[in-house]
């Protein structure tokens, strides 16, 4: 009663001084205006939040100690896959961008894509991996195999009678019909097409074997080529990573780092059009993101205010009344605008959509007031009377929908994570103030347009037709309810598989670039992003940490300066010295060149192979048919060559062979030496490996990498457990990420928890009467029920983008209910019919509002947005219908029982 | 002690005699097939132990062996029958009847799910412009199967010269140089054609057969029904078992799988008919 005096009397008051009052409104909008100037917008991601936990505080210790490991990746393919070119081709690609990002200073602390393999060169036998010198001892110890009989070989002849022996021995042995002998056959190719380049140019094919990139080749591990070049497995991408010099996320800095990149990628495919750049890597993943929310947001923010600009000169009778409305909204989102300014003074990636969100919210209020405004000015009554009736009916469930909309983002407020904190904070106040705005100027706006133009209104057919539909969903309350029934029932089954998504790779959109390279990253390279650290001062620790590392059952490999220090000296030294004892000998001797001896024994090569070619065919073996097909080609090519011999040729031949075996006879001492060489110490590494592992002040980096895609379901955890295991203080962007999910995910139950509990309170307090509150909260959690059911039928989890959707819903669809219930209150006795027509056109243009606005939001191409407005849409209309349906109709049937009852 | 020595060691011999016996011995017997009895040995050994445990038989019981000639194979049947073999088709329509041979499985090799025989000749060539050439290939060592199951003829009397050959591959070569001369090559064979850089164009495709087996086992009249029954379940079990994965892959057996006995006796049927109309005996 005292509300309704109140609500009265302020009716009255606006009506009396609208002048001033919206002249005050207008003047209060000037300076808030003025106010949201200063309003900044901060784009990292630290700006989100300041956790303080000992994963930040290890990761701040590895960025003062290291740089940022958040590096950017250039990734050089080839652009048509199915001709890939030359690797010199690559090499030239990535060596003009690296000297070109050498140069960027402002961007970049280094550049690594190139392992100096000639530090290994004095002892790569250190740097093989024990297994391989072991395959290298045994075949060189082997009586009869090639490696074995090297010294055996004084000619090119030599050299091809004994792999057709090798053959023979391997058919008479029954090989070419088990194991891999296609690929193995197969092996032979690149020293035939050396023969076949030696007949061609004999001394520019002996130049080839150069004895220091064998050595380099020796050193060579998995992800770097015979060259140091950064490679993936199959050598069709090459990699080039550089570290920028700030950590920050700073769009102000990665926004220009990234343009400069391009640019420069551009310019070096200009002079390699076969092969193209990408970027990847966390900076480069930013600010795709980034783009592509910017990109939606003008998108979806224009489809927005269309739609809820047509819906709005539609929905109202009279349409000049559609842009009081809209003004109204302006004011109270601008005053939201100069709170933010004036209290937390910036917008973060999170409360930057804050105009959005008021607009699809705050909207409402305008509605709601002139469609009640339009019906009494229909029904006859003068504008003062007309807007005190709008006000007296309508308050009440905007001042409670209000409400329970700020009730359910303040409760966010209790995150601990500030960036949705602060989202919590504006919302909140938000809604309050676009209310504040409706209920002052929006009146005064009305009695000066009144005034002015008069306010005398019609019924037009459109109410008619909301009465029939009033009508038509009040026909059979029962059936619909158990309708309802069915389909809550339904729904609450998908609901199940609603799940939490925690990888943030996929809020990208799926087509983002730095995406689909991260993917060819993980699958064919050794540059995993998703590593996790550790810094270690004491080399010891160092060496347990690993050991104990290497015993964890998910983590796939470590990664430190012992990684390239070898620990085995006890397991080596024997094997050098065996491989010490079997080049001990003098060596290849040439005798001389003999073109006939050459023929006869690329004859014998062809017989081997045509052997093995009988055997493959008679068994339908295709591989080994082609495979041995192609050699025995390559051997035909050269005895074709050998047959056009001239004088010349022969005489550069034998020239050509006696410089081969000096070649040779230098590789023999350099292996030899390589055979006595001392274990490697850090000093004896390559400078880029040095300081990506050691820091200036002498501190240890120990990496680990887990096995394939973390993204797998359980999968980070795993890979996290064992890694803290090893050492609590591992640190990492993946500890940071999951860390933060965590903190979030928890904190976000615990704001719907409070969430839920308020808005029972804020019921409670405005019905006063439990049933009523019991009605608008259970139609309100039949709506989430349904919208976590169409999630689950959509195949929508939660992710960290699309969490605040819940108590968004959940404050926003009470809403419904409210009004519904309030207006049931109020004209109870004249039928739920015109209850329903009353109420039901407003919230259905309001729910209409609300829904274009964030629904606009399901067009965008960052899969979290989409998913925040698919699920917003999805919630907002269940809510609606709930309110508009199943609520009426059970209120009807409670009206009837009591009927029947009196 | 020293008197009894001789003894021990004769019961011992005795004792591995009996279990080398031979009813519980397999042959596999395909006449110019790949590889070498030598070569095969370990393999055939590893199958053979499989086997044993499957049929839940002594270690060492079934001895297998594998043989690759006509000469070889006659030779061991007339001997040491085994009670167990794995022939190709032709090789069991021409000593099945004649050794009462019992069919128990089919084999399905890697390559194909079943075996046809193609003979190929030369570009534009016929089967009557090539009369009087040589017909080779690794099947072509039994002119009353190619007769009737290649060329559908009913008299085993062929106008070619069989020249059985373990080396097909020149064969083709010869024809696809246009020599006088038909190739006659099994479905692995005529698949692998497509992986020769001309991918076999010169080859005319004069006749083939209809789809049979790829290899048949069989039981002899020296098992006992009680091991037939076991190896017939062993060999049915083994590709689904891991145990035998590697050694059916070495084999490149796929698996083996219930014969089909109506279409052996209509195949068996033409042979007898066209050996018995050369006045040949029935087998």
């Amino acid at each position: 009663m005292i509300r309704k005096r109140f609500l009265d009397w302020y009716a009255s008051f606006i009506f009396e001084h609208r002048v001033p009052v919206l002249l005050g409104t207008v003047v209060l909008t000037l300076l808030a205006g003025a106010a949201c100037l200063r309003l900044q917008l901060h784009t990292s991601r630290e700006a989100l939040g300041d956790a303080d936990t000992p994963a930040t505080r290890a990761y701040r210790a590895f960025i003062e100690e290291f740089g940022t490991p958040n590096q950017l990746l250039v990734v050089v393919g080839p652009r048509d896959p199915s001709q890939p070119p030359d690797p010199s081709r690559y090499e030239g690609f990535v060596d003009a961008l690296a000297a070109r990002l050498n140069l960027e200073k402002a961007f970049f602390a280094d550049v690594y894509y190139r392992l100096d393999l000639a530090a290994f060169e004095s002892n790569a036998l250190h740097f093989l991996p024990l297994e391989d010198l072991r395959r290298l001892v045994e075949a060189v110890s082997e009586p009869g195999s090639p490696l074995g009989r090297l010294q055996e070989i004084g000619s090119l002849a030599d050299a091809n009678r004994m792999l057709a022996e090798q053959i023979r021995a391997g058919v008479s042995r029954g090989e070419p019909t088990s194991a891999e002998p296609a690929a193995e056959l197969r092996q032979l190719l690149p020293a035939l097409e050396w023969e076949g380049r030696f007949l061609e140019d004999p001394a520019a094919a002996v130049a080839e074997l150069d004895p220091r990139r064998l050595a380099g080749s020796l050193a060579a591990g998995r992800g770097v080529n015979a060259d140091g070049y950064l490679v993936s497995h199959d050598a069709m991408h090459y990699f080039l990573v550089a570290r920028p010099n700030s950590a920050t996320s700073d769009l102000d800095f990665i926004n220009p780092m990234i343009r400069r990149v391009r640019e420069h990628i551009v310019d070096v495919e200009e002079q390699y059009p076969d092969l193209r750049g990408g970027i990847t890597g966390l900076p480069a993943m930013i600010q795709e993101e980034m783009a592509a929310v910017r990109r939606d947001t003008l998108f979806t923010t224009s489809l927005a205010v269309i739609g809820i600009a047509l819906l709005s000169l539609l929905a109202f009778h009279r349409r000049r009344l559609a842009p009081l409305v809209l003004t109204a909204l302006v004011m109270g989102v601008t005053w939201a605008g100069a709170l933010i300014a004036i209290t937390i003074g910036y917008l973060n990636l999170i409360t930057s959509s804050f105009a959005a969100i008021l607009v699809g919210l705050g909207i409402d209020f305008g509605v709601h007031i002139v469609s009640q405004y339009e019906i009494e000015t229909a029904g006859g009554r003068d504008c003062q009377r007309a807007i005190g009736a709008a006000i007296r009916k309508v308050g009440p469930g905007l001042l409670a929908s209000t409400f329970t909309t700020a009730t359910a983002f303040f409760s966010i407020t209790l995150l601990d994570f500030p960036g949705f904190a602060q989202l919590g904070f504006v919302g909140g106040w938000g809604i309050v103030l676009c209310l504040l705005a409706t209920f002052t100027a929006l009146p005064a706006m009305l009695a000066i347009e009144g005034a002015r133009r008069g306010c005398s209104g019609r019924i037009d057919s459109r109410l008619s037709r909301g009465d029939r539909v009033s009508q038509a969903i009040l026909r059979f309350p029962r059936a619909t309810l158990l309708l309802g029934l069915a389909v809550t029932v339904g729904l609450a089954l998908e609901a199940g598989k609603v799940g939490f998504d925690d990888n943030i790779r996929n809020l990208l959109p799926p087509q983002a670039e730095s995406l689909q390279l991260q993917e060819t990253v993980l699958r064919d390279s050794e540059l995993s992003p998703d590593f996790l650290m550790v810094i270690v001062r004491d080399p010891d620790e160092l060496e347990r940490l690993q050991a104990r590392a290497a015993e964890m059952p998910h983590i796939a490999r470590t990664e430190s300066i012992l990684t390239y220090l070898p620990a085995d000296a006890a397991e080596r030294e024997p094997l050098l010295r065996r491989l010490r004892r079997a080049l001990s000998g003098p060596g290849p001797r040439h005798r001389r060149f003999d073109g006939q001896a050459l023929a006869a024994a690329l004859g014998e090569l062809r017989d081997a192979l045509a052997e093995v070619e009988e055997l493959a065919f008679a068994e339908g073996r295709t591989e080994l048919l082609a495979a041995s097909g192609e050699v025995l080609g390559t051997v035909e090519a050269l005895t074709a060559r050998l047959r056009a011999a001239t004088p010349p040729d022969e005489a550069a031949w034998r020239d050509g062979e006696a410089l081969l075996f000096r070649k040779a006879d230098d590789i023999w001492r350099r292996a030899k030496d390589l055979t006595r060489a001392a274990p490697p110490t850090p000093e004896d590494l390559p400078g880029a490996l040095r300081s990506r592992l050691i820091s200036p002040n002498g501190a240890y980096l120990l990496y680990f990498y887990p096995f394939g895609n973390i993204a797998e379901p359980g999968a980070v955890q795993d890979f996290i457990r064992d890694a803290r295991t090893v050492s609590p203080e591992v640190t990492g962007y993946p500890i940071l990420v999951e860390d933060g999910t965590e903190e979030i995910t928890s904190g976000f139950s615990r704001v719907i928890l409070v969430g839920t509990l308020l808005t029972a309170l804020a019921l409670l307090i405005d019905f006063r009467q439990p049933l009523y509150a019991l009605g608008a909260g259970l139609c309100t959690a039949i709506g989430i029920c349904w919208m976590l059911g169409l999630m689950g039928l959509s195949g929508i989890q939660f992710s960290l983008a699309n969490l605040p959707t819940v108590p968004l819903v959940l404050g926003a669809g009470v809403a419904y209910g409210i009004h519904v219930l309030h207006r049931y209150r109020e004209e109870r006795a004249q039928g739920l019919a015109t209850v329903l027509h009353h109420t039901g056109r407003a919230i259905l243009i309001s729910a209409l509002t609300t829904m274009i606005g964030f629904g606009s939001m399901s067009f965008a191409s960052h899969r979290g947005v989409s998913s925040l407005g698919k699920i917003l849409l999805f919630g907002i209309g269940s809510c609606f219908v709930c309110a508009t349906v199943l609520l009426p109709c059970a209120l009807d049937l409670i009206n009837r029982r009591r009927g029947s009852a009196s | 002690m020293r008197r009894l020595a001789p003894i021990l060691l004769l019961t011992a011999l005795a004792c591995l005699a009996a279990g080398a016996d031979a009813s519980r011995a397999l042959l596999f017997w395909a006449p110019y097939g790949a590889g070498s009895p030598e070569q095969a040995a370990e393999t055939m050994q590893a199958f053979g132990r499989y086997l044993e445990g499957a049929a839940g038989w002594p270690e060492e019981t079934m001895a297998t062996s594998y043989l690759n000639n006509v000469e070889d194979g006659e030779a061991r049947l007339r001997s040491d029958a085994p009670g167990f073999l794995v022939v190709p088709v032709p090789v069991f329509l021409r000593y099945g009847a004649e050794q009462g041979w019992k069919p128990l499985l089919a084999l399905v090799t890697d390559t194909a799910d079943a075996q046809r025989y193609t003979l190929y000749g030369p570009a534009d060539s016929t089967m009557e412009s090539m009369a009087g050439a040589p017909l080779a290939g690794d099947t072509a060592y039994d002119a009353a199967f190619v007769a009737t199951a290649v060329l559908g003829r009913e008299s085993a009397a062929l106008p070619y010269e069989l020249e059985p050959t373990s080396r097909p591959l020149s064969a083709v070569r010869r024809a696809m140089r246009g020599e006088k001369v038909l190739v006659l090559l099994d479905e692995a064979q005529r698949q692998a054609l497509a992986a020769l850089p001309s991918g076999g164009a010169e080859l005319t495709l004069l006749a083939e057969s209809p789809w049979m087996p790829a290899g048949i086992v069989v039981a002899s009249p020296a098992a006992a029904e009680a091991d037939v029954e076991a190896v017939t379940r062993a060999m049915r079990g083994a590709a689904g078992d891991p145990a035998a994965a590697e050694i059916l892959t070495t084999m490149k057996i796929r698996r083996f799988e219930p014969v089909d006995p109506e279409a052996l006796a209509s195949l068996g049927r033409s042979y007898r008919a066209a050996r018995t109309g050369d006045g040949q005996p029935a087998g």
